[in-house]
Formats: structure tokens, C-alpha cells, sequence
């Protein structure tokens, strides 16, 4: 039994002229949490629509669960890999609670109703993300952080084995930046799920994923375990600007200073 | 606004009721006097049933075909702005039944001709209004508005180079006009199916309004998806325009009033739409009987005349429109 949820051999993708990873090697295994770090613009978001299929690769394969990306058929794929975007906009005024349970869709066969189990998914999946007051409320009044914590809700719904988050707490207060970290995390940890990550913030990385991939450009990559590559060096390089570790007790936490 | 569920069974309790009492006035008004039809007699009972009762079924038939077109351009576009006039479905469908009307096509029925031009206007618009690898709902939305204008010269240039005994009853379809509306059963049939396969497909549709990327994300095969609407959309609008011209404003007046009473989930939408289309076009195509009777309007003219005001009032209004 092949415990891998996610295999990438040789995977190339480039927008464009540019490269985003040149013969990306990678796998991953329930209870691993792995981070993708680098600049903006560097393909992040590229890599993981294409690990969701929503594009194509340009060379190499993607295997999920076993089964070849291009194999599975969309609802299957979509009941064991979701991907919450960065951006999330509503053409049409919904309440928090219908919202939610939009991730119910693959569960449910073509002409099924949600039933009342359905509605306390979508209830516990808001209470987790502390919207637990506002399921009659509507998506158009939502702050920012607010409605980024309702598309996690709805992507808590879908209950993926494979959890791909692009840039989940954008928008977030750093309380709530943990409370959406540990969430993903319990459930990596404890219910073996994984996730990947699209993260800006080498601290949260350092504290949660157990690997990071780093995106440098031009297709060149690095991925290992988040203690051996986070380092100095290699961000300062990465981000190109001084980034300095500090030592505070058991953590090392990252600090940028200010270029003169 | 988020409406609760009693008040979305009131909303449907009405609309229910809505629909028998504008059959039952447009029965009975019209130039030919007021007629109960329980109290009908011979003269008065032909006048009910060869030319009242077949009109109101149009009206119906076409206002719930409009409504539901009107739906599946919002979700198209995600843009609440949406209806199958403003987009040139209307205009496309005009132009090749004319087309097909002048040059005498009569192997071609004019339901086929009119559903062809919808589907032409609707592939080129969202073909050429396809920005990047996904709709930009602005783009979309210009590209329709001149391809609109587009079709609109064309059917001036057929109606100028045209004969002129035609003239005034081609002028009038063209600006929506049911009094010469007659449904043919060969064509309401796949209408009848499309509009059920649209109606099982409810829960799809509020899964597409979230976005086609995000549907892709929910498992929904967004490329059948969306050619599935293009089709069922054209069909809906061809045969409207077929039974009576090109009607504006139902199909973007109605869904957005629902949208307020029902909310967005299209399972609830889209009956109250089609429900409310039908009786929102039979009361306006009975004031255009009446108003200045015997003088007999175009419907078309009535709903845009109570349609734009309206409109303007909920653009006010309404949020979320970008």
C-alpha cells in the first residue's frame, strides 16, 4: 500500500518565457505540512493550480493517491483535493452558511439536497474558523480577514485529504493567523491529511510545515525540512534583502532589516 | 439582504396565486370589452378562446423562456447585469429569422433559424470576449453590447432594403410583439426539456456563480458546463424571440427582483423567475392590449418603458455590482 498522497516527478512548469520549477521532484506523505516560499510573482500560485489541475504542466507527472492527475475525473478529484485561492469574490449576496456548505458539492450526488447533516458541517466548519455567529449573515458584509476565514470554511467543508492553501492568512490578524494555522495543522497532524502552503512569512513556516519548498526563479528549487533550509543565507538570497535570524530561546525567529 | 424561509414560501405562496389572477385579467380585458370568462357566450367565448387564451399562453410561455435566459447569463458572467437582450442573443436570433423569413427559407423553420443566431451571438461574444484564460465579466459584457448594436443595423439594413407592405408588422415583432404568437408544440418540446435539464442542474449553477475556477475546485466540469448553458440559453431565447421579437428587460428585471425575494441558490431562483417572468409579461402584454385600446402596443415597448426606470432604481440599490 502506497501511503503517498501527492508524487511529482520531473514536474516543469513555466509561465510564459519564464520558469517557475525545472524538474520538480516531490512527494508527500499524510501528516506532512510542506510551505512554498519566494518573491512575489515567482509562481507559487502557478505551481499550485497546476498540483490542483487546473492547468497544465508544461513536462513531468503528478500523481495523486496513486492515480495519475490527469486520470481522475473532476468529482473524485474534487472529494479528496481542495485548493483555497487567494482571491475569493462573490457575483451573488449568499448567506456565511450557504457559502459554506458550497463545499459540500462533490459529496452530493447531481440531484441531492444537503441534508441537515450537511448544514451541521457547514455550522462546525464556521464555529472553527470563529464565523460561528454569522451563518445567517451575508458574504457581502464581511471584512477582509472575515471573508478569507469563510473561504477556509468552505474548504474545511469539502474535507480534502489533500489541503492546497494559497496564501491562507492574507488578510489575517496574527491571532487569527495562528488559530487558521493550527486548524490546518491539527488536521494534517491528527487526521493524516497533508498540505501545502503558499506562505510569505518564514515564521509561520518555521512553526508549522514540516517541509518548505523554496522558489529562487529561473526553475531553480530547493526543498528539504524546514529546519535544515530555513536559514539566513538562504532567504536573504531568497528575497533578496538582509533577512536576520535571532535566536529567542527554543525558536529562531526571522527579522528583516531595514536596507540603508 | 439575506432572506429567511418563511418569507421565501410567502414569496412562492404569492407568485402561485400571482399567476392565476393575471391569466384571469387577461382574459378578461381587452378591446373587445371586459369578459368574465364564466359568463361567456358564443361570440364572446370564440373571442376568449381562439384569441385571448392562445395569447396568454404565449405570454407566459415566452416571459418564464426570458426569465430563466436572463438566469443563465448572470451566472455566465457572474454579473447581475446580464439578460439575453442586452448581450445581443435577442438581436442575433432577430437577424437570422428574418434572414430566414426574406429569403424564404421555409425549410428551416423560424425557431431553428432565430436558436442559431442566439448560439452564434452568444459563442462570439464570450469567444471574443474571453480575456486571459478566464472571462472578464466587463469585457463581456462591452463585446455584447456591441455586437447588440451590431445586430441591430443589420436588421435595419434588411428592414430598409425590404418591401414595404411588410414593413409595419416586421417593425412590431421586432420590437416584441405577441399578438401574432403562436407556439408550435415541435418547438416548445426540447424547450420544455432544456428547461428541466437546467432546473436539475440548480446546484451546479450556484457552484458556477462562485467562479470557473473555483467550480473546477468543487468538481464541476466547468467546459461541458458552460456549453451546456451557451445552448440551453440560445434555445430559450431563439424560440422566445421566434414566438414574439425581441422583448428586453424581462430577462434582467425578473431574476434581479427574485435575486431580492428568493435569494441566489438557483434552486429556489429559478422557478420563482420563470414563475414570476410569466405573469410580469402577461400583465404588461394586457396593458399593451388595453392602454390605448383599440390602438394595440408592442409589448416590447411596455417593458422596457416600466423595465429601465425600474432598473435604474435597483442599480441604486443593489450591492455587489462591479
Amino acid at each position: 500500500m502506497n501511503p503517498l498522497l501527492l508524487g511529482a516527478r520531473d514536474l516543469t512548469i513555466s509561465i510564459g518565457s519564464t520558469r517557475v520549477v525545472d524538474a520538480l521532484q516531490l512527494e508527500l506523505q499524510p501528516g506532512q505540512l510542506l510551505g512554498i516560499l519566494g518573491p512575489n510573482g515567482i509562481g507559487k500560485t502557478t505551481l499550485l493550480k497546476t498540483i490542483a489541475g487546473l492547468r497544465q504542466a508544461d513536462g513531468g507527472t503528478i500523481e495523486v493517491l496513486g492515480r495519475r492527475l490527469e486520470s481522475w475525473p473532476r468529482r473524485l478529484l474534487a472529494q479528496r483535493l481542495g485548493l483555497l485561492l487567494q482571491h475569493t469574490q462573490y457575483a451573488f449576496e449568499a448567506s456565511c452558511e450557504e457559502v459554506a456548505l458550497i463545499g459540500r458539492h462533490p459529496h452530493l450526488g447531481p440531484l441531492a439536497r444537503e441534508t441537515d447533516a450537511d448544514r451541521r458541517l457547514a455550522r462546525a466548519a464556521l464555529d472553527e474558523v470563529s464565523l460561528g455567529e454569522f451563518h445567517g449573515r451575508s458574504c457581502f458584509n464581511l471584512s477582509g480577514g472575515e471573508s478569507r476565514r469563510l473561504a477556509l470554511a468552505s474548504l474545511l467543508v469539502q474535507d480534502p485529504l489533500l489541503m492546497l492553501l494559497d496564501e491562507p492568512t492574507n488578510h489575517l490578524d496574527p491571532a487569527h493567523q495562528l488559530s487558521v494555522l493550527d486548524l490546518v495543522f491539527k488536521r494534517v497532524t491528527e487526521q493524516g491529511r497533508a498540505a501545502i502552503m503558499a506562505l510569505h512569512d518564514a515564521n509561520l513556516a518555521t512553526c508549522y510545515c514540516s517541509h518548505v519548498l523554496l522558489l529562487f526563479g529561473n526553475g531553480e528549487w530547493a526543498l528539504g525540512s524546514s529546519r535544515d533550509l530555513l536559514t539566513e543565507d538562504r532567504l536573504s538570497r531568497l528575497y533578496g534583502c538582509t533577512i536576520r535570524c535571532v535566536q529567542d530561546g527554543e525558536q529562531s525567529v526571522f527579522a528583516v532589516g531595514r536596507t540603508r | 439582504m439575506i432572506v429567511s424561509p418563511e418569507r421565501v414560501r410567502r414569496v412562492f405562496a404569492l407568485l402561485g396565486l400571482l399567476l392565476p389572477l393575471s391569466l384571469l385579467l387577461s382574459l378578461s380585458a381587452g378591446s373587445s370589452g371586459w369578459i368574465w370568462p364564466w359568463q361567456a357566450d358564443g361570440s364572446t367565448q370564440q373571442i376568449l378562446l381562439e384569441l385571448r387564451l392562445p395569447r396568454a399562453m404565449a405570454a407566459l410561455i415566452v416571459g418564464s423562456l426570458l426569465a430563466t435566459a436572463g438566469c443563465l447569463m448572470q451566472v455566465l458572467l457572474r454579473n447581475p447585469l446580464a439578460d439575453p437582450y442586452i448581450l445581443g442573443l435577442s438581436g442575433g436570433a432577430s437577424v437570422f429569422a428574418l434572414i430566414g423569413m426574406t429569403l424564404g427559407l421555409t425549410w428551416l423553420p423560424v425557431p431553428a433559424m432565430a436558436f442559431i443566431g442566439a448560439l452564434v451571438t452568444t459563442v462570439l461574444v464570450f469567444v471574443l470576449g474571453r480575456g486571459e484564460g478566464a472571462w472578464t465579466s466587463t469585457r463581456v459584457l462591452l463585446t455584447g453590447v456591441v455586437v447588440a448594436s451590431g445586430w441591430g443595423a443589420l436588421i435595419s439594413l434588411i428592414l430598409a432594403t425590404g418591401d414595404d407592405t411588410s414593413l409595419r408588422g416586421m417593425l412590431f415583432w421586432l420590437m416584441g410583439d405577441l399578438s401574432h404568437a403562436r407556439a408550435s408544440a415541435l418547438w416548445l418540446l426540447p424547450t420544455l426539456l432544456a428547461l428541466i435539464l437546467i432546473w436539475l442542474r440548480s446546484r451546479s449553477l450556484n457552484v458556477l456563480s462562485a467562479g470557473a475556477l473555483q467550480a473546477e475546485l468543487l468538481g464541476e466540469p466547468t467546459r461541458i458546463r458552460f456549453w451546456e448553458i451557451f445552448v440551453a440559453a440560445s434555445l430559450l431565447t431563439g424560440v422566445a424571440v421566434a414566438m414574439a421579437g425581441a422583448i428586453g428587460f424581462v430577462g434582467l428585471i425578473v431574476p434581479h427582483l427574485m435575486r431580492l425575494l428568493v435569494g441566489s441558490d438557483h434552486r429556489r431562483l429559478l422557478p420563482a423567475a420563470a414563475a414570476f417572468g410569466a405573469s410580469f409579461l402577461l400583465i404588461a402584454d394586457t396593458l399593451a392590449r388595453t392602454l390605448l385600446s383599440p390602438r394595440q402596443l408592442p409589448v416590447g415597448v411596455l417593458t422596457a418603458l416600466i423595465g429601465v426606470p425600474l432598473f435604474l432604481i435597483l442599480l441604486r440599490r443593489a450591492r455587489g455590482i462591479r
